[in-house]
């Protein structure tokens, strides 16, 4: 089988399978949908909940309605290009968010979001290296929000709350991590080997479902075509639009519409 | 629209900032940092003894139910233990084996133990209470690997006033 000309192609054989996958649905061989929304549903819902703070519902409503608008009904996989340098699932997450946003203007509700929001700038604007960091940002918060409802499931809510407070707040906003005391406090606990354990244990849990996120641990292959090694060099490209001059960020907020 | 919640900052903070959630396994820092220490000694002298030694290994589990059974009155944390002025020698030692087993823990790699140096300080205590109060040695250790242990136990800037007071003490009846 040949080897499909995506860019960033690291995985190898695996890019192999997901361009047979992407070929069948060009095709309209809808048995292959089942493998696509397997390894998409995922951080797709996730981008439509934390992106644009859609309700889980809905998220997974406006998600399958995609589905079938697009995906089955319109068949814009077959618009899909090898040759043109752009990622596959960029191409879907460019038309996933033109569907959101046709789908609000046609309901008239464009003002989701805080007024300085960025997130319904017209995703034609968007360049390759913004997609990527809204995949590596779904993929983060798919990987969060299954932890957080782990632990909810099993009415174990203290142990997310450890988790938040110690690591995952800390690392993403810089604030000052909880110390035991109030982890204790908060959590109803009794002994530091308490917290630690949980702590432990939340994080691991956290790694396990962030590698599971990224890659389809069963399938034994890449989520939507990204890998840890990949999403290091998204992170190494940095991300522009926090180091922009204020200005630059007015008149964008401004631009809102 | 939804409330946001803290997972809704991945999308409001800088991206740099991500990096570090994905490679938690790469991060050098443990659980806690010499900054916790000071907090991790205070609640672990609040701790009680039954939740720590009651849910340790079989064999501190088992040693523990024979101290409370043996009689006296049973204090309730690791703190009130260290307090009192004729603590049981078979509960030190079994805080003893507890610091030492957490200390193994740690120097295994398991990541849910605590710091190797809160579980040594647990471990010396214990000794030294034994020794200073009641007069019994617990430890192996010989009076130099004793004051060598003090001494590093001394030389922690977190260690609490009191508890530094007691190692004091028993350092210098060592000389």
């Amino acid at each position: 089988m040949a080897t499909d000309p995506e860019p960033n192609n690291a995985a190898g054989g695996f890019q192999a399978t997901i361009g047979a996958e992407v070929r069948a649905l060009q095709h309209s061989q809808w048995q292959a949908l089942s493998g696509w929304y397997d390894r998409y549903k995922p951080p797709l819902v996730t981008h439509l909940r934390y992106k644009f703070r859609l309700p889980v519902t809905d998220a997974e409503a406006v998600f399958h309605d995609f589905l079938y608008d697009k995906i089955i009904q319109k068949e814009i996989i077959k618009q899909y290009d090898f040759g043109r340098g752009k990622k596959f699932r960029n191409f879907i997450l460019t038309a996933l968010d033109n569907y959101l946003k046709d789908t609000f203007k046609k309901q008239n509700r464009l003002s989701y979001r805080d007024p300085d929001s960025k997130a319904f700038e017209v995703a034609e604007a968007k360049t390759e290296a913004d997609l990527d960091r809204d995949w590596a940002r779904a993929l983060l918060a798919t990987a969060a929000d299954r932890l957080k409802t782990y632990y909810e499931d099993r009415h174990q809510p203290d142990r997310w709350l450890i988790f938040e407070q110690r690591i995952f707040l800390p690392r993403l906003t810089g604030s000052r991590p909880a110390t035991v005391g109030e982890l204790i406090d908060r959590c109803g606990l009794r002994s530091p080997a308490e917290v630690s354990q949980r702590l432990a244990r939340a994080k691991e849990t956290f790694e396990t479902f962030l590698l599971e996120t990224i890659s389809d641990a069963r399938a034994g292959r890449p989520r939507p075509e990204i890998e840890l090694n990949e999403l290091r060099q998204i992170w190494r490209q940095g991300d522009p639009s926090h180091h922009r001059p204020a200005a630059a960020k007015n008149r964008d907020a401004s631009q809102e519409p | 629209m939804n409330e946001p919640t803290s997972i809704d900052k991945i999308y409001t903070t800088d991206f740099s900032k991500l990096e570090s959630l994905f490679d938690l396994h790469r991060d050098p820092r443990g659980l806690w940092s010499e900054e916790d220490y000071p907090d991790l000694w205070r609640h672990q002298l609040k701790a009680p003894l039954e939740t720590d030694l009651g849910a340790g290994p079989e064999t501190i589990r088992t040693a523990f139910n024979g101290a409370c059974e043996a009689g006296g009155s049973v204090p309730r944390t690791f703190g009130e233990l260290f307090d009192q002025a004729d603590p049981s020698v078979a509960l030190l030692q079994v805080v003893k084996e507890y610091g030492k087993h957490q200390r193994s823990r740690a120097d295994h790699g398991n990541t849910d133990a605590l710091p190797p140096e809160v579980s040594t300080m647990l471990y010396l205590v214990s000794v030294v209470v034994a020794l200073v109060k009641c007069n019994e040695r617990i430890g192996a250790r010989h009076d130099a690997g004793l004051r060598k242990g003090l001494d590093w136990a001394l030389d922690q800037a977190w260690l609490d006033t009191p508890t530094r007071a007691l190692l004091t003490r028993a350092r210098g009846e060592l000389d």
